[in-house]
């Protein structure tokens, strides 16, 4: 199979571009592309067009994925063919060429076998430069094995030790036979781990049965001893109760006997003694208390008498209270009036000075006449600031007058100096406008300038490409040219002449094959059998006629015979033997023509036919001769139609193209003319407008020379000048409206000044009647003048104050007066005595006076609720004593007796008789408690029969016995506690089951990673012994080619490839030198070893090319490492394998290319460049 | 009326196969799935208030020897005995050979038949009687129902019995019977076990395989539990199938059938996966991916099968975490070209590969490959490579097997190794 065309309609950045590889039989063709033009795409894009667009693609940037469409054409080598298109899609991706319409993927199978898919077709008729470099190294890493480096050239995997070495790898990591580390290994460790614990964990039936039996035997051992605990303990509890109790007994034995022992007593309610002693004790408390009360009583009497209250005093009380009061208000006021007299005094001496400074003509006395003054404070204080006002404003409009007319000064100084130009600026502006609306003339005219010339050159180039036509460019347009119609006719009789031509030599060749069969077939009839014509018969008759005539002659008639006429008939014999045989012969042609008449009539018309063909062929001949003739005659009718055009003429057909071309180049001339001409009429305007605008430049400008400036700095320097003019214009105009301005401000100033002035006159006349009665001049400072009056106002201010105190201390005197009067009063009013004293001391002696007479009275009040007390309790202490007396006399007579020391002995007596009763109560009581539940008489008996000495033994001994039942019994509790719990631990725990489930999983991942082990193991032991077989087959004949190619490729530095064993037994690769010398892969430098797999890779794929249809070779960039005697060797040897099937190399190096124009291929080798039609060949 | 409950072949504390533990494996949530699937149905019992319960035999495993087990069982019994539920038990082939059978301390309100001949037991409140003989050795031939008596007239009889009936695949035949014999005791309720698939054999009289409670493999995929019957007016009124199971088993065929692309492969085996999800009645799955049909994908496949088992793994781990468990991946693609034709092309990869599908798949067909197998049985468990295991070297299939996967992985990783790029 073979590509003969790929259409890149839609792919990538391509559309519509087609890479035609039909060129030599098979032949290398070189695919050339600069790093951007595609080159990979287009490799992508074959790919893709065989086995189908990628569904995840990057060429679908310019064209959608629905887009992209990948044609082209493969050829088998029994030639048929195979047009197709590619879209993208899942399925029905194959279309029929240059439709939308689906292909059966089938029909491709002829062409590509089904079973080549894109991965095998890259692999086995792909190469490219990282898979030459992987196929290097893989050489030096399996370290020469030569079989893995013939099977990894032979099936295109370069990395075929990568594949076993990971299989292998992966098995051992899976497992290891000896290791620990590996999955499998390591799962067995916990598996076998697990089953510990299973059987840890497992409970053992027999061992439930042991435990459980162990428990009810503890259970019934315990009960029994439990038994025995009980019996001896009623022994111990009886020897206990009559030990606890005998004391008790003992004890009421004797209460009895004392109780018999007091006979008959009455008993006495128990209380009656504690009455009896109440009683006596109340009785002689009473007596005490009432002659202490009586003392008391006398003592309260004396004290009472000797107290002194002054009632008249007393009576008198609020008033004298009153006078105390007024007192303390007096003495505040005595203390305060010195001190207001000193303010007083001060505050008059500065009056009276202040008085002096504003009127020293007027007394202190009559300073109430100037109060009136005062009045006027506001009025000076307004004119005051009224004043200071208006001399500010007449300042301001003075300095402002100055301001304004210094502005005035400097404003005119500078529109004296500006100057108005003259120059008429609408004029400039509308030339500027007029040139600007022109366009870019001057570009334009360049643009024009260069199409002009370019067309011109066109037209040159067109006219010498023309051919036959050697006149100027110009002369062709008045070139007058036949008509096509003209041409058409010659061209139609031309080849009606050619084609009459064409058949009747045709004809004559046919008629003339026709004759020369006729021939062959006679001449081969004849060869055959020499077939007799009826001219020999006649022949052969009219010689047996001879010769009969001369026998005749000479026998019969005897008439004389000449011997020159016999011997002339005779041939070395006599006449009769001769005719005999002529007779024989004629008998035989006769005979013949008789037995043989088909070759004979064959014969015949064999003859015929050749004498009709010659005639035909003569007549054809002629026809000919005038065909001939005809066309001389044509021939000299056409060159005279081109004969004035001194042209020389082709046929008419290319004529016509040449005629076409013509047309088309009058065309192009005309092109060139009018551009020509909008050249000139553009260079015509561009001048015009210069004029006008260097017109108006000299207008304001002469100095510049205008001549040698273009267009642009023309306009541009005028739209500056016309800048500049409106700007000087703007500024003058914007002065002079400054000045109108200002002289407007000026008058409005004056006239301010003016009005300040009558202001400030009316102002000084209300001034002087303001200040009026002050003492002052009339042109007096209005400040000094509010000073002074502020002087007034403060003298005013501490006169007034000084006169306000001077009323206080009067008042203050006032009150004292009265105070003494009221005190001198109120003492003769009540007869006190005044023994010259003052008021003050009297109300003081007064008041304390009284403060005594209120403590005597209270005094007395107290004492007398006292003795009231005192009396009261007299009186109770009287009816105690009544009473103790009445009580001692009923308790008398309840115990029968007469006095009270009779009556304590009776008391005594049943109290003793009591005491006993109780105690024995008691010991009845004790002993119920005790006896556990028997009755006296019981414990009595009990104790009676127990010897009483032998209990402390007995029961020490029993107590022994019992403690020993009891550890024993706790022991055994114990013990069946821990069965127990023995028991409950082991209760239906899944420890095991769990276990056993952890186990069930490191078992399942055993197994299933031994599935892994084991197919990784086969995988790589079947590899191992494959590529042990493919060495075994294929080494010979291939490492033979290889070394050709190696020697090649290295530029002879190896002289071929030689196999060895190495130390190990294994069959190595090695190099050889031209020297003999052998150079083992890894002795190999880089570049000679990725040189060593593609002799491999070459060797085995031109075994394989031997051996049926062919596939195209397809190499991506191998070059890329090689030098340029590497490369060009390299190209050779694909040219070499180019003979055997199609080579595609695609490059983007253009040295590749320039390296592949000299070598000489059978084959050929085609260059194509992608993104351009062009193809040679070299 | 009343209800009873019939289940059988319980195999407590029997561990689950064939599941190899991975890291997101959610081994929590599946730890001692039978005693859990026992408690449901002791849970349920109760729930339905249940008359009695009936265990048709292989209530333990025949190797287990763990007595825990026992206690387990008699613990559950006592929860049933609180709520007055009896328990009526035969022992199966596995119960007969385990020595904690006749050790058991059995609940007072749980009884388990004779070995040696047919017992009955009334129940008079319920009007029902129930027959039933244990196994007394594991392996009976015999026709145990012949030693059946005929039905009580005017009660509702049950027999129970562990039986492979004529026979059923995968199931050892013991006390091999026929429909005909059952039929013939006129029972109205035959309650058998051993089979561990459900089977309603017969309806009136019904005779019926309840199933296991818990699959314990993949060979038990699908729901498990047991039946639960009305009795009405001395007949059957209803039959219910309650899912007892805690983790379901199931086994998913993914077809992957033009599927170009490892993405889209893994979108098929996680709509795979979230379908056998929706119909596992919120259970966790342990579930077994079968992976077919025609793809350019299966070299990759069967290249690198770890990598796609990592790949479903990882994506069963994202989909439903601790309730999802891929037991295995099986790779049952094929090529989307026929080999065949991949071979007639002579180059040297075609030959290659050709050779390398002629080998035949005997294991004495690849030098040296027995000796590993050798290793490798030397150095693991021989448990590992039983009946049970998905690796029966003991089975000449199985080596078969491997060599024909190992053939693939090795032509997938020719053609994908270095070529892809």
């Amino acid at each position: 199979m073979r590509i003969d065309r790929l259409d890149l309609f839609a792919y990538g950045p391509f559309t519509d571009q087609s890479l035609d590889l039909t060129n030599g039989d098979s032949g290398l063709h070189l695919i050339y592309g600069d790093n951007e033009a595609g080159k990979s795409t287009s490799l992508r894009a074959l790919i893709a067009w065989l086995f189908g667009i990628p569904a995840r693609t990057n060429d679908s940037f310019l064209h959608s994925h629905s887009q992209l469409r990948i044609g082209g054409q493969l050829r088998l080598t029994d030639g048929s063919t195979l047009e197709f298109t590619r879209k993208k899609g899942n399925k029905d991706t194959l279309l029929m060429y240059g439709t939308n319409d689906p292909m059966d993927d089938g029909s491709l199978i002829p062409f590509i076998p089904a079973s080549i898919d894109e991965n095998l077709f890259t692999k086995l008729w792909g190469i490219d430069h990282e898979r030459l470099i992987a196929g290097g190294r893989e050489l030096l890493e399996q370290s020469g094995d030569l079989g893995q480096a013939l099977f990894s050239a032979a099936v295109g995997t370069a990395n075929l030790r990568e594949v076993l070495t990971a299989m292998q790898n992966g098995a051992d990591e899976i497992f290891k036979s000896r290791g620990s580390k590996s999955v499998i290994n390591q799962a067995i460790a916990i598996y076998k781990e697990a089953q510990k614990r299973i059987k840890e964990a497992t409970l053992p039936v027999s061992d439930w049965k042991k435990l459980q039996k162990d428990l009810s035997d503890t259970i019934a051992t315990i009960e029994k001893i439990e038994k025995d605990i009980e019996a001896k303990g009623k022994v111990k509890s009886r020897l206990e109760r009559v030990n606890r109790v005998k004391g008790a007994l003992a004890e009421r034995r004797s209460v009895l006997g004392r109780i018999e022992a007091l006979g008959q007593v009455d008993l006495m309610p128990e209380d009656s003694e504690e009455k009896r002693r109440t009683a006596s004790s109340n009785l002689q408390s009473a007596s005490e208390s009432k002659e202490r009360l009586e003392a008391k009583l006398l003592g309260l009497k004396e004290e009472s008498e000797s107290l002194i209250v002054r009632s008249d005093l007393l009576e008198n009380e609020e008033a004298i209270l009153v006078l105390h009061k007024e007192l303390g208000a007096v003495e505040k006021t005595l203390k305060d009036r010195p001190q207001q007299d000193g303010k007083r005094r001060l505050l008059r001496n500065e009056a009276e000075t202040l008085l002096k400074t504003v009127r020293p003509d007027v007394g202190l006395d009559q300073a109430d006449d100037l109060r009136p003054l005062l009045n006027n404070k506001k009025w000076i204080s307004g004119l005051a600031q009224k004043h200071s006002l208006l001399v500010q404003n007449k300042e301001q409009a003075e300095a402002s007058i100055k301001d304004i007319e210094d502005e005035r000064r400097s404003l005119q100084s500078e529109l004296d100096n500006s100057s108005e130009s003259d120059i008429d600026l609408k004029e400039l502006k509308a030339s500027i406008a007029a040139a600007r609306k022109a366009g870019n003339v001057e570009q334009r005219l360049a643009e024009a300038q260069k199409q002009a010339c370019d067309e011109n050159e066109a037209c040159q180039n067109e006219l010498a490409r023309l051919g036959r036509y050697t006149g100027s460019v110009d002369a062709v347009l008045k070139l007058s040219l036949p008509v096509s119609e003209t041409l058409d006719q010659f061209e139609k009789e031309n080849e009606a002449l050619s084609e009459e031509y064409k058949d009747t030599t045709r004809e004559e060749q046919e008629v003339d094959e026709e004759k020369r069969q006729a021939e062959q077939d006679l001449k081969a009839l004849l060869l055959q059998s020499d077939v007799p014509t009826l001219a020999d018969l006649e022949t052969s008759r009219d010689v047996r006629t001879t010769g009969w005539q001369l026998i005749k002659r000479k026998y019969i008639e005897q008439t004389e015979v000449v011997e020159n006429e016999i011997s002339e008939y005779v041939q070395d014999d006599d006449l009769p033997s001769t005719y005999e045989k002529k007779v024989e012969s004629a008998d035989h042609v006769s005979d013949r023509l008789r037995m043989e008449a088909d070759q004979v009539v064959k014969r015949a018309e064999l003859e015929s036919k050749i004498e009709t063909l010659q005639s035909r062929i003569d007549d054809l001949l002629g026809a000919l001769e005038n065909i001939r003739a005809r066309q001389n005659d044509f021939q000299a009718r056409w060159s005279a139609i081109w004969e004035p055009l001194k042209i020389e003429a082709g046929t008419p057909r290319e004529m016509k193209q040449w005629l076409l071309r013509v047309e088309n180049l009058i065309e192009k001339v005309q092109t060139a003319k009018r551009y020509s001409a909008n050249q000139q009429s553009l260079a015509e305007e561009c001048e015009q407008l210069k004029q006008t605008v260097s017109g108006q430049i000299s207008k304001f400008d002469s100095s510049t020379d205008t001549q040698d400036m273009s267009l642009e700095s023309l306009i541009s320097l005028c739209e500056q000048r016309v800048e500049e003019e409106e700007a000087i214009r703007e500024k003058r105009r914007q002065n002079e409206h400054l000045l109108k301005e200002s002289e407007i401000r000026l008058k409005r100033k004056k006239d301010e000044l003016k009005s300040v002035g009558v202001d400030l006159s009316s102002w000084k006349q209300e001034w002087i009647e303001a200040i009026e009665g002050l003492g002052l001049k009339e042109d007096v400072h209005p400040e000094h003048a509010t000073e002074t009056f502020d002087n007034l106002l403060s003298f005013f201010d501490k006169h007034d104050k000084s006169e306000d105190l001077r009323k206080r201390i009067y008042g203050m005197d006032q009150v004292k007066e009265k105070f003494d009067e009221k005190v001198f009063e109120f003492a003769d009013s009540i007869g006190v005595k005044r023994e010259g004293l003052e008021a003050s001391a009297i109300a003081a002696q007064l008041n304390s006076d009284l403060n005594m007479a209120r403590e005597a009275r209270a005094s007395l009040t107290k004492i007398e609720s006292q003795l009231k007390e005192i009396k009261q309790e007299i009186e109770n202490a009287d009816i105690t004593s009544r009473n103790s007396k009445e009580q001692l006399a009923a308790l008398r007579t309840q115990a029968k007796v007469e006095t009270d020391e009779e009556l304590v002995e009776a008391g005594e007596k049943s109290k003793n008789k009591r005491d006993l009763q109780k105690k024995l109560d008691m010991l009845d009581q004790e002993l119920n408690r005790n006896g556990d539940g028997l009755s006296i008489e019981e414990l009595e008996k009990e104790s009676e029969a127990s010897e009483t000495d032998a209990i402390e033994g007995e029961l020490e001994k029993v107590a022994g016995e019992l403690k020993a039942l009891h550890g024993e019994r706790d022991k055994l509790r114990d013990h069946r506690q821990t069965l127990q719990n023995e028991i409950n631990a082991k209760d239906g725990s899944a420890l095991a089951a769990n276990a056993s489930e952890d186990a069930e999983e490191h078992l399942a991942s055993i197994a299933s990673n031994a599935e892994q082990y084991l197919r990784l193991q086969a995988a790589a032991l079947i590899l191992e012994q494959r590529i042990e077989n493919f060495r075994k087959t294929n080494q010979a004949p291939v490492l033979a080619r290889a070394g050709e190619l190696f020697s090649k490729l290295t530029l002879g530095s190896y002289a071929g490839l030689r196999d060895e064993l190495d130390d190990k037994g294994n069959p190595i690769l090695l190099g050889v030198r031209p020297n003999d010398k052998e150079v083992t892969v890894d002795g190999m430098s880089d570049g000679s070893r990725d040189q060593l797999y593609l002799a491999l890779r070459l060797a085995t794929l031109e075994q394989h090319l031997s051996k049926g249809e062919p596939m195209p070779f397809v190499v991506d960039d191998i070059l890329i490492g090689f030098d340029d005697n590497r490369t060009r060797v390299c190209l050779e040897v694909l040219a070499e394998l180019a003979s055997s099937t199609q080579v595609l190399l695609f490059t983007h190096h253009r040295r590749v290319v320039e390296l592949s124009k000299p070598i000489d291929a059978k084959a050929g080798i085609f260059i194509h460049e992608i993104g351009s039609e062009n193809v040679t060949e070299s | 009326m009343f209800k009873f409950i019939h289940a059988a072949d319980i195999h407590l504390d029997s561990p689950l196969r064939g599941l190899s533990r991975y890291e997101s494996a959610p081994a929590e949530s599946i730890r001692a799935a039978c005693r859990r699937a026992f408690e449901n149905l002791v849970d349920l019992a109760i729930e339905e208030e249940v008359a009695f319960v009936l265990l048709a035999g292989d209530l333990y495993d025949g190797d287990w020897k763990d007595y825990s087990t026992g206690i387990f069982l008699s613990k559950q019994m006592g929860r049933l005995g609180r709520h007055d539920i009896q328990v009526f038990s035969v022992s199966g082939n596995h119960d007969a050979a385990n020595r904690m059978t006749k050790s058991l301390d059995s609940p007072s309100n749980m009884r388990m038949f004779s070995s040696k001949k047919v017992e009955t037991v009334k129940l008079d409140d319920l009007g029902v009687a129930i027959h039933g003989r244990s196994f007394p050795t594991q392996h009976v031939d015999e026709n145990l129902v012949a030693g059946f008596c005929t039905a009580e007239k005017g009660l509702f009889n049950i027999g129970l019995l562990h039986t492979s009936l004529d026979g059923r695949e995968g199931h050892a035949n013991y006390a091999p019977c026929s429909l005909d014999d059952l039929r013939s005791k006129e029972y109205q309720y035959w309650a058998l076990g051993h089979i561990h698939k459900q089977e309603i054999v017969e309806e009136y009289p019904h005779v019926i395989f309840p199933g296991c409670i818990q699959g314990r493999h993949i060979r038990e995929a699908g729901a498990k539990g047991c039946v639960l019957v009305s009795v009405d007016d001395g007949a059957v009124s209803d039959i219910d199938r309650i899912s007892l199971d805690v983790l379901r088993w199931s086994l998913c065929d993914i077809d992957i059938t033009d599927v170009d692309e490892m993405r889209e492969v893994l979108e098929r085996v996680r709509k795979g996966i979230e379908q056998e999800k929706a119909s596992a009645e919120n259970r966790p799955l342990a579930m077994r991916i079968r992976l077919q049909g025609a793809t350019k994908k299966a070299d990759e496949i069967a290249a690198y099968p770890e990598k796609l088992d990592q790949q479903i793994k990882a994506l069963g781990a994202e989909i439903e975490g601790d309730d999802l468990w891929i037991e295995r991946i099986e790779n049952s693609t094929t090529r989307k070209l026929d080999l065949e034709s991949t071979l007639a092309d002579d180059n040297a990869m075609g030959r290659l590969l050709k050779e390398i599908l002629s080998i035949t798949n005997g294991n004495d067909d690849i030098d040296g490959l027995k000796d590993k197998i050798a290793e490798l049985r030397q150095k693991a468990p021989s448990e590992a490579f039983g009946d049970d295991s998905v690796l029966n070297l003991d089975d000449e299939q199985t080596v078969h097997r491997i060599v024909e996967e190992a053939k693939h992985m090795l032509i997938g990783r020719l053609l994908t190794v270095g070529g892809a790029k």
